[in-house]
């Protein structure tokens, strides 16, 4: 549970294609055998990024679950609007969005933008480490 | 004795490949800027790249965390990202085992023990970067991991002296190699966070002139703090610093900057001819 293991499960995710199928395919056969509450399986089903985010993932993660909770780059960052700062990283300064920005990301939206995959498949199945 | 043939310091932001017409012509201007600096790269016709980035967690978790990883390899694979995402091949990537094991034993020798890996995957943090310099990947690199992604992360100062080691190690190396030094990430940006796409352009210029001016000295006297001010992603300007702990106080020229919201940072590149 927390965010080693959420965050676990997303950096596996983007690593393993094998897994990342089996999660298309069986997510929650997958999810079982991640140390996981029932809380933290059901932000993951509903697509809560704010809630992983508040329990502490590191943000690098956060941007790229967008795969594995089915939101579009544009959707996730409009999601953590009142997220607030993150609660670990904290030699950060958190201003909040820009009203400017969230306008065009907005826009972006409307327009379907750019989607960011969770995965990172090494080409062919083949191992690349 | 080795030279530094060419020195870089470079954004290395996904949009930057991934998404360059939603940039319109703040994009263009960009790629305009960056065929300044893969010519100046091609004219110095460099044997290695030394490259200093970070890994978004793409080969290391927090089971394990490096805070200076230099890749010893003799191939890389890259990038980790989908072809449909950012827009750069998937290959092979050429190391460098020999200049690498210089850097690691001198290291060694010097009280900086660094990780080592035998095998990367190289993440958008070097191939968006190499994509412009090097589009064909025919001059061998050694990556230098930096983790600037996840407390604790090494002290501005700390990779300012990794620079001079760096500097150190090519002038050791034989006579005639020529490295290429590339640094790669910022300028202001916050990723996965809600700010995301907020750009705090007034510290990127002041950023970029005194980079430009050769006082990389006086940024690496940032703190931590300091940088996290302009966004979590602005301490990926570490790998800048360590570019100037090998420079010292060689001027360069601003190639580009631009700051277009649909890739979410200030975007620039600094060209330091040797």
């Amino acid at each position: 549970m927390g965010a080693y293991e959420v965050g676990r499960l997303i950096f596996d995710l983007r690593k393993d294609e094998h897994l990342a199928e089996e999660f298309r395919a069986n997510r929650d056969g997958v999810l079982e055998r991640y140390r996981l509450t029932q809380e933290e399986k059901k932000a993951i089903r509903n697509k809560d990024v704010k809630f992983i985010y508040q329990l502490g993932v590191n943000p690098y993660l956060i941007i790229g679950a967008g795969g594995c909770l089915g939101l579009s780059r544009v959707e996730l960052i409009l999601a953590l609007a009142d997220a607030g700062p993150h609660p670990t990283e904290r030699t950060t300064t958190y201003p909040g969005p820009s009203p400017a920005v969230t306008e065009q990301l907005k826009k972006m939206a409307a327009g379907a933008g750019p989607a960011h995959p969770s995965q990172m498949k090494p080409s062919g199945g083949r191992r690349t480490t | 004795m080795g030279e530094i043939a060419i020195a870089a310091t470079v954004s290395h932001a996904p949009g930057i490949t991934g998404f360059r017409a939603a940039a319109g012509a703040q994009g263009d201007r960009y790629y305009a800027g960056m065929a300044k600096l893969r010519e100046a790269f091609e004219g110095a016709k460099p044997d290695v790249v030394l490259e200093i980035y970070d890994d978004h967690f793409t080969n290391f978790y927090v089971d394990n965390m490096p805070a200076i990883c230099v890749g010893v390899g003799a191939s890389h694979f890259g990038p980790a990202e989908e072809e449909s995402f950012l827009k750069i091949q998937r290959r092979d990537v050429p190391g460098h085992p020999e200049p690498a094991w210089s850097l690691v034993r001198e290291a060694f020798n010097s009280g900086f023990d660094l990780s080592i890996s035998h095998k990367l995957l190289l993440d958008h943090g070097s191939m968006v970067p190499l994509h412009f310099v090097t589009p064909s990947m025919n001059v061998p690199v050694v990556p230098i991991i930096v983790n600037d992604v996840i407390e604790p992360m090494p002290l501005p100062t700390r990779v300012y002296e990794l620079g001079k080691l760096i500097r150190n190690v090519i002038a050791r190396r034989p006579k005639g190699e020529r490295v290429a030094l590339l640094g790669t990430g910022g300028i202001s940006h916050w990723v996965g966070t809600p700010e995301m796409g907020r750009i705090d352009k007034d510290f990127d210029e002041w950023f970029l002139e005194t980079a430009e001016k050769g006082k990389g000295r006086k940024l690496a006297a940032l703190t931590p703090e300091e940088l996290g001010k302009h966004g979590n992603g602005a301490h990926e300007l570490r790998n800048w610093i360590a570019v100037y702990g090998a420079i010292g106080d060689r001027r360069g020229e601003i190639a580009t900057y631009e700051a277009p919201i649909p890739w979410c940072c200030g975007c620039g590149a600094i060209i330091y001819r040797m």
